[in-house]
């Protein structure tokens, strides 16, 4: 009996996050609840510690999450030592109301904030480190990643990394639509842009600067909502 | 992470893969340039216009490429 036919040819894409560690060749990202890591130009694929056979199996909650929306995941906001990224998903895919539990996945784009706000939201930092990090012995880099260290991540993963402020909960409402417009792009232009075409990278080139504009605003973008397809 | 209710599986394949297989943030592919896009008249003759202007200038002794 041969794999059944596939339901999609590109890959579905959604938000998540990473914790940014570092071992021996540099930055690495690393799963925020299973003490795994991306590798980098590599697939990663989801394991179960359960024993399934191949996640994720619907009865079990295995399987790399994302999800389509960023207010599902800037719940309590993102800092320094986190990295907010746009990540491809395939293989076998459970997919939900709000996002996806994959088997494979790699990142597409990466936004890591950089900005030390003299301490104003270390309580929020703690509450989210708290809410995030669910292994035991993880403590929060007690600094910002500086710009060298987002080359390095960004030449490793060789994928674009973007610095941008610290995203607090009340960013999500509206950085919903561009954040949207991203995802849509990164999943619609991949082949285009691995192919080499030119108008394809600027498209999401374009839709990266427009979240970053509005995030660099720290207020909602001007005029009326992206019209999304 | 909370991703709602569970829907349906779906397999997915793409077809390009979305691992970078050596790519650059700098360089992510062989782009060739973009060619300009053509206007409505290009490549077309000139006008009447256009050639008496050429002309004129051709009796002034100036040469227009």
């Amino acid at each position: 009996m041969t794999e059944a036919a596939p339901d999609y040819a590109a890959p579905l894409t959604g938000w998540r996050l990473w914790l940014l560690d570092s071992d021996d060749e540099g930055p690495v990202l690393t799963s925020p609840v299973a003490t795994s890591r991306w590798p980098a130009r590599v697939a990663t694929t989801a394991s179960c510690r359960a024993g399934c056979e191949r996640p994720p199996a619907w009865e079990c909650g295995c399987g790399l999450y994302a999800t389509a929306h960023l207010r599902r995941l800037l719940t309590t906001g993102v800092t320094a030592g986190v990295v907010l990224g746009c990540a491809a998903l395939w293989g076998r895919v459970v997919e939900a109301t709000e996002g996806w539990r994959a088997e494979r996945g790699y990142p597409l784009v990466l936004f890591a904030p950089t900005v030390d706000h003299g301490g104003r939201f270390d309580v929020q930092q703690a509450v989210l480190w708290r809410a995030l990090v669910r292994r035991p012995g993880i403590t929060p880099p007690p600094d910002p990643p500086d710009a060298a260290t987002l080359r390095a991540l960004a030449h490793r993963y060789a994928v674009p990394v973007h610095a941008v402020p610290t995203l607090r909960r009340g960013h999500a409402a509206w950085m919903d639509g561009p954040a949207t417009v991203v995802r849509d792009e990164a999943a619609r232009g991949l082949a285009a842009r691995r192919l080499g075409d030119g108008h394809a990278r600027l498209r999401f080139e374009r839709a990266v600067e427009d979240l970053l504009a509005v995030l660099d605003r720290q207020r909602p973008p001007d005029g009326p909502p992206p019209i999304i397809a | 992470m909370r991703i709602g209710e569970q829907v349906r599986v779906v397999n997915v394949e793409p077809i390009v893969d979305p691992v970078p297989d050596g790519d650059f943030p700098e360089r992510p592919a062989e782009v060739r340039p973009l060619v300009p896009r053509p206007t409505p008249r290009s490549g077309r003759a000139a006008t009447p216009r256009q050639q008496q202007r050429i002309r004129a200038r051709a009796r002034r002794g100036v040469t227009v490429p």
